[in-house]
């Protein structure tokens, strides 16, 4: 294979558009407006107390602490419970603004809360519910903040977007603001003098909740930072009224909220910039940017030293799972939550990843216009079979300059001769180790490139998608992006290499059958359908 | 001696906490889902959709797929039918289900769509058929949703001219797919042919293919669902789940005129859920009468072992409080049982019941002497307060009735749905002489466990007689 000169570009590329299509009909992972601020964003937080204005199911539903929530510890009375107008027919034709003032009234009467917060559903928008006047009557009547949020289901805005802007003009820079009653026990200004420290941070991140948070937030302390508070993550009114103190904003999200630490930086003069806290490369990079944006030389050297303890730490454990996942490969489709994760730590442990990735500019479902990355060494054995067997099969029909726009891909050329009939293949060295191809397949090609290559490991979408059915390591943990669990921090990685012995472990329950099957006696997939052995 | 009814026009406070009630489009989909190559679709906004399938997915412990027509701000001004007809089309062409059930939310019914007019213009491919249901999330429960779909399943797919067969036709009402196979076999005692609607057997019970377009061989086939209008007997089983339906059917029956195997409705019979001993009997008592079969002797044996449990366990329960947190179908026929072997359901909660619920309930507890107190508006933070002066031995509910158990220190049976942190609770029945043993014997260990609890080993006994 020859190599072709330009820029290198990263290892595993994030896919900044990306984002869940929601074409209608079309299975849709996400949820909607409402269900991103009751729950991603205000569930998390420890001390205000949350009314659903709405019919009961929107409450129901979201009114549930699942492992996220998990050892954080309710410290308000009112923090296990769910709290909903459970607006009804009559509501729906008559309004519902009496039965909120009500709520309201009787929320206060029972737990006295200091931050009541109103998230509003469908019928609420639709029917006209003036809900800000509500809201300020009632801080008016019982002299506490009352925030309502305009997070309608329907609303184009995400709704942690809708909410955390409304936190950002209603809450921050409220920190000398304390009220006649004191700060209640679990509030950051009773933390004491000394605060915020010397590198106060804001880390906004939807890990930053339960293990996340006991993983990243141990490890940012001992490098000496502050966090400040943790939007999405694990946080509260108190602590986010000094938002305005953090001096650096990290942002550790899949979500598109970058508006929001971008005006808070702006406001307060403060540093913003991603950071990823899963995947060994990704947690030194980012430790390494924070410590640098401060300039702090004993920051910066504390940074290095706990960057080492750390990798020495796991070293022995994760030299074991190297040798043992090594040469494995890997599917992975961008498509989904966390799949940046999954590859990073595939990658991490020596796996080939074959990364497959929408052309998010195209919004309906088509079948062209898929990105293909892949290690070159995989590339190689996968083309000459694929171009022994028919080399008519692989030649695309997409455009590559549609699937990868140039500004994305500096450097980048073309290749009329490679392999002999493949001109819209992409190659280039990688910025890390070994060179991976990039191509731009359409979903049959995909499907004949991925029966070639027979990764051992499909994660969700992979098969869906592209119907291979060869993986090997079976598990509904990788398969399902309803699923799975965080593997944030520097165990993240063993934790990921568990997961992956798990599943390889329990695989052959799907991928063999017993004898009085294989022989043919009983046609197992026909009669009983389903997943499972299928 | 005296039942109480609290909160019978409507809940007390304005601020519901901690509800008991879900809301109709859940129930909608549930039904829907037992119908063999069946996609179910939710006309709204993406959340409804995505809420109400991970509900039934944690029951159930697998992906459950439904599509969604995504409202979104446009449609609230322009209305939903680009969105739906878009979806229909989608869904056929992705997915391509034998039927697409689609059922309406707060929004869709808020910007008032017109179902029938949009369901009446769609494209629909040959040999598929739509089915539509009003089922507005803000109107009734969970089963108020259930029974909005399956009476649109029966009205707008059930043929009044189908030939008439000697058979069961069984309405079943919210059950697990574990019940519905102790009803089924129930039933085959006295009828060669039964067809069960909604049917979630072999469906809920197992993952769906990785092939979206592949459905599982479970759930009612369309054939049965067009005939059932025919059969020679008609039971329903669950007043607001599955009664409304039978009205439908009826109607339909009515229609034809009695030139059916079924003379018009008079075969038709509805019943509670057959849960517990009483209601069991009731449900053989009416298969007896439709089929013209007597009671198979196989069947007065599982009884006879059923009631011998009760005659030696009785002393373990006997006075024991239960509080019971179910929908509305449940909890009576728990609630009788309860009364049967001797303990005292005392405070009966639902988040929302129909008009004639406290009635039935208050007659009921009558009969067993037992003064109780009955909430048809009820959300949990009712039953807490109530706890709070009158402390019972034992709770009754889904998984969320946990934190009442935690906070009283009393057990909790786990019954109903949703049971979502117990995997594989959806297995055990709870209809039939059957069910009835699994209820006492988790009735049993509840209690148990809590009396051991604390003790040190040297206090626990191995066995209560020796």
């Amino acid at each position: 294979m020859r190599r072709l000169s330009g820029e290198a570009f990263p290892l595993i590329e994030r896919n900044a558009d990306k984002h869940l299509v929601s074409v209608p009909g079309i299975f849709y992972g996400g949820g909607c407006a409402y269900m991103a601020c009751s729950g991603l964003l205000m569930g998390p937080m420890k001390d205000i107390l949350l009314i659903t204005h709405g019919p009961t199911g929107c409450r129901y539903y979201s009114g549930i602490n699942g492992a996220r929530d998990r050892g954080t510890g309710h410290t308000v009375p009112y923090r296990a419970r769910t709290f909903s107008t459970d607006l009804d027919e009559t509501d729906i034709v008559f309004g519902g603004e009496e039965k909120l003032a009500r709520a309201i009234d009787e929320a206060v009467g029972r737990y006295h809360p200091a931050c009541i917060v109103i998230c509003a559903t469908c019928p609420v928008g639709l029917i006209g519910d003036d809900v800000e006047r509500v809201a300020a009557e009632a801080a008016e009547r019982h002299g506490i903040e009352v925030l309502p949020i305009s997070c309608e289901g329907f609303k184009d805005e995400p709704g942690w977007l809708t909410g955390a802007r409304d936190i950002m003009d209603s809450w921050v820079g409220r920190g000398d603001d304390v009220g006649d009653e004191g700060c209640p026990a679990e509030a950051r200004c009773s933390a004491g003098a000394g605060r915020p420290g010397a590198f106060p941070i804001h880390l906004m991140s939807e890990s930053y909740v339960g293990g996340g948070k006991q993983a990243i937030g141990a490890l940012l302390e001992r490098i000496g930072y502050d966090v400040v508070c943790s939007l999405m993550g694990e946080t509260s009114f108190e602590e986010l009224k000094h938002a305005s103190e953090a001096r650096l904003i990290v942002l550790d999200s899949n979500k598109e909220i970058d508006e929001i630490p971008a005006e808070l930086a702006r406001r307060y003069g403060a540093g913003f910039f991603h950071v990823q806290f899963t995947g060994l490369g990704n947690i030194d990079e980012s430790l390494r940017r924070m410590a640098a944006f401060f300039g702090d030389a004993e920051l910066m050297a504390r940074t290095e030293e706990v960057i080492v303890q750390e990798h020495e730490r796991i070293r022995p454990a994760l030299e074991g799972e190297r040798a043992r996942f090594a040469g494995l490969k890997a599917a992975v489709f961008e498509d989904i939550f966390r799949s940046d994760a999954f590859a990073n730590l595939s990658d991490e442990l020596g796996i080939g990843v074959i990364m497959v990735a929408q052309d998010y500019t195209a919004q309906h479902l088509v079948d062209e216009g898929f990105a293909v990355e892949l290690p070159e060494a995989l590339w190689s054995g996968a083309a000459k079979a694929s171009s022994d067997a028919n080399p008519s099969e692989v030649l695309p029909d997409a455009n590559p300059s549609e699937a990868f726009p140039d500004a994305e891909r500096p450097g980048a050329s073309q290749d009329a001769g490679l392999l002999g009939d493949l001109p819209w293949m992409e190659v280039a060295p990688s910025a890390k180790r070994g060179d991976r191809v990039r191509l731009a397949l359409n979903r049959n090609q995909i499907a004949d490139l991925l029966s070639d290559l027979k990764p051992e490991l499909a994660f969700a979408g992979i098969e869906e998608q592209f119907g291979y059915h060869g993986a090997k390591i079976r598990s509904e943990l990788f398969t399902s992006d309803d699923r799975g669990v965080g593997y944030f921090g520097y165990d993240g990685i063993l934790r990921y290499a568990q997961d992956l012995d798990m599943a390889s472990r329990m695989s052959h329950w799907v991928t063999e059958l017993p004898r009085w099957a294989a022989a043919g006696a009983v046609p197992m997939d026909e009669t009983c359908g389903g997943g499972a052995g299928a | 001696m005296s039942v109480q009814v609290v909160n019978e026009q409507g809940p007390s406070r304005a601020l519901q906490i901690d509800a008991l009630k879900m809301c109709p489009p859940v129930g909608a989909m549930y039904a829907a889902l037992g119908i063999h190559g069946c996609l179910p679709m939710s006309h709204g906004a993406s959340g409804c959709c995505r809420f109400q399938r991970m509900e039934l997915a944690k029951h159930f412990q697998r992906i459950v797929h439904v599509s969604s027509s995504l409202l979104k701000e446009r449609s609230a001004i322009f209305g939903g039918e680009a969105n739906l007809t878009e979806a229909v089309a989608n869904a056929f062409a992705a997915y391509d289900p034998d039927i697409i059930a689609i059922h309406t939310t707060c929004m869709s019914e808020t910007i008032g769509d017109d179902l029938r007019g949009i369901v009446g213009n769609l494209e629909i491919p040959a040999g598929r058929s739509v089915v539509a249901a009003s089922t507005p999330g803000y109107a009734g429960s969970q089963l108020t949703g259930y029974a909005a779909m399956v009476s649109a399943f029966v009205e707008q797919l059930a043929q009044g001219d189908a030939p008439a067969w000697d058979g069961l036709a069984l309405l079943p009402g919210w059950l697990n797919p574990s019940d519905i196979e102790e009803l089924v076999r129930l039933a085959h005692g006295f009828f060669g042919e039964v067809a069960v609607l909604p049917d979630p057997r072999g469906v809920m019970d197992r993952a769906p293919s990785r092939d979206e377009r592949v459905y599982l061989p479970g759930g009612t086939p369309l054939a049965d669902i067009a005939r059932i209008a025919s059969s020679r007997a008609l039971i329903a089983l669950g007043e607001e789940a599955a009664w409304p339906a039978i009205d439908v059917l009826d109607g339909i029956v009515d229609k034809r005129g009695s030139s059916g195997a079924r003379a018009a409705a008079s075969a038709s019979m509805k019943l509670s859920l057959p849960i517990g001993i009483e209601a069991t009997d009731r449900y053989l008592e009416a298969l007896a009468a439709t089929s013209g079969v007597p009671v198979p002797a196989a069947f007065a044996c599982e009884r006879a072992a059923c009631v011998e449990k009760v005659m030696e366990l009785h002393p373990r329960l006997y006075g024991k409080k239960v509080a019971l947190l179910a929908d509305a179908d449940m909890t009576l026929p728990l609630a009788e049982f309860f009364a049967g072997i001797g303990m005292q359901p005392v405070y009966l909660a639902v988040g929302w019941a129909d008009a004639d619920f406290a009635a039935r309930a208050v007659d009921m507890l009558e009969r067993f002497d037992i003064e109780g107190v009955v909430n048809p508006h009820a959300d949990r933070f009712d039953v807490e307060e109530y706890l709070e002066a009158h402390p019972v031995d034992l709770l009754v509910g889904g998984t969320r009735a946990k934190l009442l158990a935690r906070r009283f220190e009393i057990p909790l049976v786990r019954v109903g749905f949703p049971v979502v942190d117990r995997p594989l609770s959806f297995l055990d029945p709870v209809v039939g002489y059957r069910g009835a043993l699994c209820l006492m014997r988790e009735v049993l260990r509840g209690l148990a466990e809590r009396a051991e609890e604390g003790l040190p080993p040297e206090g626990l006994s191995i066995a209560e007689t020796f």
